[in-house]
This record gives structure tokens, C-alpha cells and sequence, in this order.
């Protein structure tokens, strides 16, 4: 096979997504939802801070897991190849944007056992609270 | 009925007044490429659930919508989160891993005359394990042909990083195409 570029990469992009756009019917997904709006409670607009105070344990048990695989990397990092640098990430934690500390805190495997209704990620949460976030994880 | 010249802004101004039917509209505007979207993510069987979700996730939380990028573009992100959600649950176990399922059938792929069906398969596959960053500015720019700026606002970073973003994914999609 030749050489593939951007054009044949970006063909078979769209090619994979037009099979999955195949198989959905919109007027039934817009049937599911409007049924899943009537039914569900109004969304809150609460701040993160008090749903951390609703899952205290759940944040200590990510904050544990965060250390953990952090910890792990780190060390994996060192026996594998100890001449790599190793770069830790807390005395950068100010000058992260909050697209950079979003991306920290993906790398790291969050893995809170939040609740099932709760309708908020990473990206959705302003930057000192992601700051707030990464700070809990640090322990 | 709302037709295809009613604006998404003003859809999204009718749904924040309680018009379901300017829900309706709207997902049925976006729900393809969504889907499309997802699909090419990694979604494998659970597009549709995945394109519910987003759209539920979207509509709960309008009022963070800012109008920095498109509507699609914004419930693309959402349904991203969505299915790292459902990543996260496949991996303890709640559901079932969709690493395990076995990539899509591309027999009938007519573009495989060209390009192997072995090299989109191991492209589906790698679109899979890209940083979210990556897979989501390469899919936005390759399916629907955003420029840098938008895909940026819409990602929260800049164009140039955005760039770059795309930039390792084309090679690193070339690498284990040509392997």
C-alpha cells in the first residue's frame, strides 16, 4: 500500500463516522430525549464546590487513586529509562491554563465514583475549580 | 414546526422558553453528525445512546451554552464527555469494555479498493487511544471541515495549539496506517 496524507486520513475519518450516522434515527433519538426532559428534574445550577461536599469520600478515594497512578507513573518512568527527564507537574500547576490542567487531570485516570445523574465533567468546570480539583488530588 | 430558515440561536432561545418542538429541531439538525462524530471516536454500538446523552446533557445545561462556537460543534464536546464516561465505567466493569468489541466490518467500504481494509481498521482503532484532544480537533477539522479558530473556542485552547494538536494526530494516524 502507498503512502497514505491528510486527505486519504481525513476520507477514512468520515467513512467510519457515516457508518454510525447510518444507524441513527434522529426523529427517534429526538423522541428519547424529549421523554428524558419531561421526566428528569430541572437541571440545578450548583456550584461544584457544594457537590464535593456531597461525595466527600468519593474525592478522597480519587485523590487516593490520583496519588497512586501518579506515583506509579513516575516510578514506572524512572525504572524504565532513567535518563528521561522526569517532569512534575505541581510547581507548574499556576501557569496551567484551564485547557492544560483539564488535560492533567484526564492523563491522571480520574475515576471518582460520582453520582449517575450528575451531568458535569471535567470541561465543564471553570479553572480554579479545576486548580481546586487538582489540589484536592495532590493530596 | 420550525423549518431549516429559524437560526439555531433563536431554536435555543425557544427550548430556554420551554418549546420542546425547538428541541426537536435542533437535534434533528445535529443528531447525524453527532453521530458521525462519535462514531469515529470509538462509539462502536452505543452511538445512539452516546448521541442521546449529549444532547440530554446539552439541553439541561443550556445556560453554559455562550455562543463562542456552533451548537453542533458545543454538543460534540458534550457527547466527548459522554462517551469518556462510558470508557471509564467499561473499564470497572460496569459496562461492556468497548475495547473488547471487535472493530467494524469495512467489507463493503468502497474507499477499501483503495486504501486497505487492514490500514482503516488500524486507524479506527488508534482514532480510539489518541488524546482526547487530538482525536476531537482531527475529527472537527476532517468531518466537519472547521477551521482553527473554531475549533479552538470551542475546545477551550488556542488555534496554534490546535494546529499543533492536529498536526500529531495526522502522524501518528499515518505511523500505525503504514506499519
Amino acid at each position: 500500500m502507498g503512502n497514505l496524507n491528510e486527505r486519504d486520513l481525513e476520507a477514512i475519518a468520515r467513512r467510519l463516522g457515516d457508518r454510525a450516522a447510518r444507524s441513527v434515527d434522529p426523529d427517534r433519538v429526538a423522541a428519547g430525549i424529549l421523554a428524558r426532559l419531561r421526566s428528569a428534574p430541572p437541571a440545578q445550577d450548583r456550584p461544584i464546590v457544594r457537590l464535593f461536599f456531597r461525595a466527600p469520600v468519593a474525592l478522597r478515594v480519587a485523590a487516593a487513586i490520583a496519588v497512586l497512578v501518579t506515583g506509579g507513573l513516575v516510578t514506572r518512568t524512572l525504572l524504565v529509562d532513567p535518563r528521561e527527564p522526569v517532569t512534575l507537574i505541581a510547581p507548574f500547576l499556576p501557569e496551567l491554563s484551564a485547557d492544560e490542567l483539564t488535560e492533567v487531570l484526564d492523563s491522571l485516570a480520574f475515576e471518582a465514583p460520582l453520582p449517575e445523574d450528575l451531568a458535569v465533567g471535567l470541561t465543564d468546570l471553570t479553572e480554579s475549580q479545576l486548580r481546586e480539583l487538582l489540589r484536592l488530588m495532590e493530596g | 414546526m420550525p423549518d431549516g430558515s429559524v437560526s439555531d440561536g433563536e431554536l435555543i432561545d425557544r427550548w430556554r422558553r420551554g418549546d420542546e418542538l425547538a428541541a426537536a429541531e435542533l437535534i434533528k439538525r445535529h443528531a447525524t453528525a453527532v453521530a458521525r462524530f462519535l462514531g469515529a471516536s470509538g462509539g462502536g454500538d452505543d452511538v445512539e445512546d452516546l448521541v442521546q446523552e449529549a444532547f440530554f446533557r446539552a439541553f439541561r445545561s443550556i445556560a453554559r451554552f455562550r455562543g463562542g462556537s456552533s451548537f453542533r460543534t458545543w454538543v460534540m464536546t458534550i457527547a466527548s464527555n459522554a462517551l469518556k464516561d462510558l470508557k471509564r465505567r467499561a473499564r470497572r466493569g460496569d459496562v461492556l469494555s468497548l475495547e473488547d468489541r471487535d472493530v467494524a466490518d469495512t467489507s463493503a467500504d468502497p474507499y477499501g479498493e483503495t486504501v486497505s481494509r487492514d490500514a482503516v481498521r488500524r486507524v479506527e482503532a488508534e482514532l480510539g487511544r489518541l488524546p482526547r484532544l487530538q482525536r476531537e480537533v482531527f475529527l472537527l477539522r476532517a468531518q466537519e471541515g472547521l477551521e482553527y479558530d473554531e475549533i479552538a473556542r470551542a475546545l477551550g485552547t488556542t488555534p496554534g495549539a490546535a494546529r499543533v494538536h492536529y498536526h500529531h494526530a495526522v502522524q501518528r494516524l499515518k505511523r500505525v496506517a503504514e506499519a
